[in-house]
């Protein structure tokens, strides 16, 4: 795919995601939802616990199927990838994952937990440190390439997570609550990695938050209730 | 090797180092079994094959001398050499005995030779000399604690060791102690006189009326010959004749069955637990390790990848062990009161067994690692 600026990444088109429930009734966690993610912007979904914020990241991130609807990724409909196997090695060429928690593999260094992402994709050890170490200066963790991750801070933990997140180049990065765990310095200094990812990088950015301290960083804002995207604002339009 | 694997090792060195000597014990102990297993058969089989017969005669209807009691006429041999084909004739003897050696209480097995045409040349001394006169002289094994020179008395008669070999034990592990065959008989039939003052008493007379103790007369033929002599000898009737071969199988499957049947099972079941360890150890590490496991599919991870970091963790656990369970056994089987030979057929049989135990101990762990999803990350 091309990454050109406002080409889009990610598009879901009525997509609902229906479960039974604890006591056997029918649940819609995801009703009617149509959305598009383009390269370059960043996309804040907010909305209280249990709107389904989680569930339309899991459904744009390809770990939930919907019961109705379509998703298409990188201008491929994805019920078109054949199975789990397939659907991993999409997931693993288009998105890229950052989390509250980083999420990171203890018994790796920095740089290591960064190269996993592109050794499981192929890439010999050696040049996959080389890549991480590269991706780590550019988010100003390169000295602590080989500290293993109990020796981090929390910012430095989630900037490994989002270099690991960046490791193959995604198109789409899809966060889920990633500042949550951190102080409100950190959490802006991650937010802004992020917005700069979306610019510079040409990647949809799309960030589940409860957090508005860096509601200005965002391209437009999703505010979901019960399942449902019920409005759309644009603090920052992109330039 | 996987990029993760080694890392998790190298992370949890401790884990893994104790989960390796844990199953390296296991696995001397089913080495040790094996080598108990053959140490037996070897010692059972070791006066038949070194003593060089091609065949055995012995009491009418037995399979003595080693599986059966067995007692033949004191004359046979010279009836045996009158046979066509025949080149030499030996009698065999044997009786095991509880004697004090250095004031500790030793089985000792007491195997006659037929002197002066058998000397002892096939015992392969490691010290001294073959026996060189008809009475008092012995040759002892290594593990009598007898050295040489020593002199020993068993019987009424003292016993000078004029040569010492190594590994001469009978089926039972008891050291052997060679004398001549006058000298065998006299130790297997001394008495305290008043058990002799009785029998003259009864009318029973001397050792020499009593009934014969050669247990076995032992040939070797012209080469071809050995069936027609057998044929020969067996049609007088009051003998049986055995090949080497026969006193093998004899041995092999009829009196050591049970013992190497009793052996494989516990090999089998050393193995069982071998693999439940490493399955046990494979399996709390997965488990602990669930969330990473979801991370890495979520990252894309293929299932090759996740299996091969749980199946290498295993098999190096298995590696490890096995190459410590080496160290082991020729460390501490040489202290083993019994023969414990180590074949390569043996080890490489534990090596398969351990495989398969790595193989199925693994696949507990790769199964629930399979059944772990990426979102579980997010749960």
């Amino acid at each position: 795919m091309t990454r050109q600026m406002g080409t889009s990444v990610l598009s879901l088109r009525n997509v609902g995601v229906r479960y039974r429930g604890g006591d056997g009734a029918m649940v819609d966690a995801l009703s009617d939802v149509t959305l598009d993610l383009v390269a370059g912007e960043m996309v804040g979904i907010f909305g209280p616990s249990g709107c389904g914020k989680t569930t339309l990241l899991m459904a744009a991130g390809l770990l939930e199927s919907p019961t109705s609807g379509t998703v298409q990724l990188a201008g491929i409909p994805t019920e078109t990838v054949a199975n789990e196997a397939a659907l991993r090695d999409f997931r693993r060429k288009h998105i890229g994952f950052v989390f509250q928690k980083p999420n990171l593999i203890p018994v790796l260094t920095a740089a290591e937990n960064v190269a996993l992402a592109l050794v499981i994709d192929g890439v010999p050890p050696a040049e996959a440190e080389r890549r991480a170490i590269t991706l780590l200066a550019a988010l100003e963790t390169a000295h602590r390439a080989g500290n293993r991750p109990a020796t981090l801070s929390g910012g430095e933990q989630q900037r490994v997570a989002v270099a690991r997140a960046l490791a193959n180049q995604p198109v789409l990065v899809l966060a889920d609550e990633p500042t949550a765990a951190l102080d409100s310095r950190r959490g802006r200094q991650v937010m802004e990695v992020l917005r700069s990812i979306a610019r510079e990088r040409l990647a949809a950015v799309a960030v589940v938050t409860h957090d508005p301290r860096s509601i200005d960083l965002f391209d437009r804002i999703l505010d979901m209730n019960d399942g449902r995207i019920v409005g759309e604002r644009r603090p920052n339009p992109p330039a | 090797m996987n990029y993760l694997a080694w890392r998790d090792i190298t992370a949890n060195l401790m884990r893994f180092f104790l989960a390796a000597i844990g199953v390296g014990f296991l696995l001397t102990g089913s080495m040790g079994m094996l080598g108990l297993y053959r140490g037996v058969l070897h010692d059972a089989l070791l006066t038949i094959e070194g003593i060089g017969a091609d065949l055995w005669i012995v009491q009418g209807g037995r399979v003595g001398p080693f599986a059966e009691a067995s007692a033949v006429s004191a004359s046979l041999d010279r009836r045996v050499e009158g046979v066509v084909g025949v080149t030499s004739v030996r009698r065999f003897v044997q009786n095991n005995q509880q004697v004090e050696i250095d004031g500790q209480k030793r089985r000792v097995a007491v195997t006659g030779l037929d002197f002066p045409k058998d000397q002892g040349t096939w015992l392969g001394l490691t010290e001294g000399r073959l026996l060189q006169a008809g009475r008092g002289e012995a040759i002892a094994d290594q593990s009598l604690g007898l050295a040489l020179g020593r002199e020993i008395r068993l019987g009424r008669d003292v016993y000078r060791v004029v040569g010492v070999t190594s590994g001469q034990v009978d089926m039972s592990g008891d050291g052997q102690l060679f004398v001549t065959i006058p000298d065998a008989l006299d130790i297997a039939d001394s008495r305290k006189p008043e058990s002799v003052l009785l029998d003259r008493a009864q009318g029973l007379g001397t050792n020499a009326d009593r009934p014969s103790r050669i247990a076995a007369v032992i040939v070797t033929t012209l080469p071809g010959m050995a069936e027609e002599v057998a044929r020969v000898i067996g049609a007088w009737g009051d003998v049986a004749v055995l090949s080497r071969e026969d006193q093998r199988s004899v041995l092999v499957d009829g009196r050591l069955w049970r013992l190497r049947l009793q052996i494989l099972f516990f090999t089998i079941l050393l193995l069982t637990v071998t693999g439940v360890v490493i399955a046990m150890t494979i399996y709390t590490s997965t488990i602990a390790k669930l969330h990473e496991i979801a991370m890495l599919k979520l990252i894309g991870a293929r299932d090759r990848f996740i299996l091969a970091m749980i199946f290498e963790q295993a098999v190096l656990i298995g590696l490890f062990a096995y190459g410590l369970a080496l160290v082991l056994s020729m460390i501490l089987f040489p202290f083993f009161p019994r023969n414990v030979v180590m074949l390569p057929e043996d080890l490489a049989l534990v090596f398969g067994g351990l495989l398969v135990a790595c193989v199925l101990g693994s696949w507990i762990g790769i199964a629930r690692a399979m059944r772990v999803r990426a979102r579980e990350v997010l749960a």
